[in-house]
């Protein structure tokens, strides 16, 4: 027999059905919030900032290759376990683009003291630090927009 | 910090990037009135460089490389916009950097 029950019943879809098509939904975004992944990025933005500091001119302060070599090895490391942190997980394009930059730009800035085998000058360094900031705050808004 | 870029660019007397300069100086413009604070700063970012490479407080390769930090930034600002925002963001901050450092830069530095 056809009840208004039954009928409802027929037409109107079972939670659980309706619970699992929103995990999947969710699942296939591909961008979620992570806070060991924020928090990497935060960590980068603070030793790239004293790294531009630690190299840029100062009373006292000599050049070293080899002290250049030291920091740039460091933050490297920092930056493969961010990537390799991001290797472990669900592929999230935007993150992995946003945190590749990011490298991009420190790699730049090394290559920039090997090859000068100098001091960043105080005017520059300002602005250099102003932009690579700017960029890791763009990067901590991505994270803080998912 | 505006009149001092409008005279640099004022000197610039080659007519080949006259429309160059003006397309530069309105973008800027616009950049500058935006609502986005990232485009606002970067805006008047670029015009002091500018200005700092004309009277020698930056050297050219400091001046690239601050044209790339802040390309690398923008591409970030762009990646955080939505869909329909990216084409806008991209045109108040990508493409005011590739006329500057492409048209009128250049000539700038030639005359220096």
């Amino acid at each position: 027999m056809n009840t208004p029950t039954r009928r409802l019943s027929r037409n109107v879809i079972h939670p659980v059905v309706l619970a699992l098509g929103a995990a999947l939904l969710l699942a296939g975004c591909g961008t979620t919030k992570d806070a060991k992944s924020r928090d990497d990025i935060a960590s980068l933005k603070t030793t790239h900032l004293a790294f531009i500091d630690e190299f840029t001119e100062g009373a006292g302060k000599t050049w070293d290759d080899q002290k250049l070599t030291t920091r740039a090895a460091t933050m490297e490391l920092q930056f493969t376990n961010a990537e390799q942190y991001e290797a472990t997980k669900k592929k999230d394009a935007r993150r992995s683009a946003a945190i590749s930059n990011l490298h991009s730009q420190f790699k730049k800035n090394v290559k920039s003291l090997e090859s000068g085998k100098a001091f960043y000058r105080p005017t520059f360094a300002a602005h250099l630090k102003d932009q690579v900031a700017q960029n890791y705050d763009q990067a901590l808004r991505g994270e803080d927009l998912r | 910090m505006a009149s001092s870029f409008d005279g640099v660019l004022d000197g610039i007397k080659d007519d080949s990037v006259k429309a160059a300069k003006d397309q530069l100086q309105s973008l800027l413009q616009q950049a500058k009135a935006d609502s986005s604070a990232f485009a606002q700063k970067n805006a008047a970012a670029l015009e002091q460089w500018i200005v700092e490479l004309s009277n020698g407080d930056l050297n050219q390769d400091e001046f690239n490389q601050l044209v790339d930090a802040q390309r690398a930034a923008a591409e970030q600002f762009v990646n955080t916009q939505a869909i329909a925002g990216q084409a806008r963001a991209r045109e108040l901050t990508l493409t005011v950097l590739d006329i500057a450092v492409k048209k009128v830069v250049p000539v700038l530095i030639a005359a220096i």
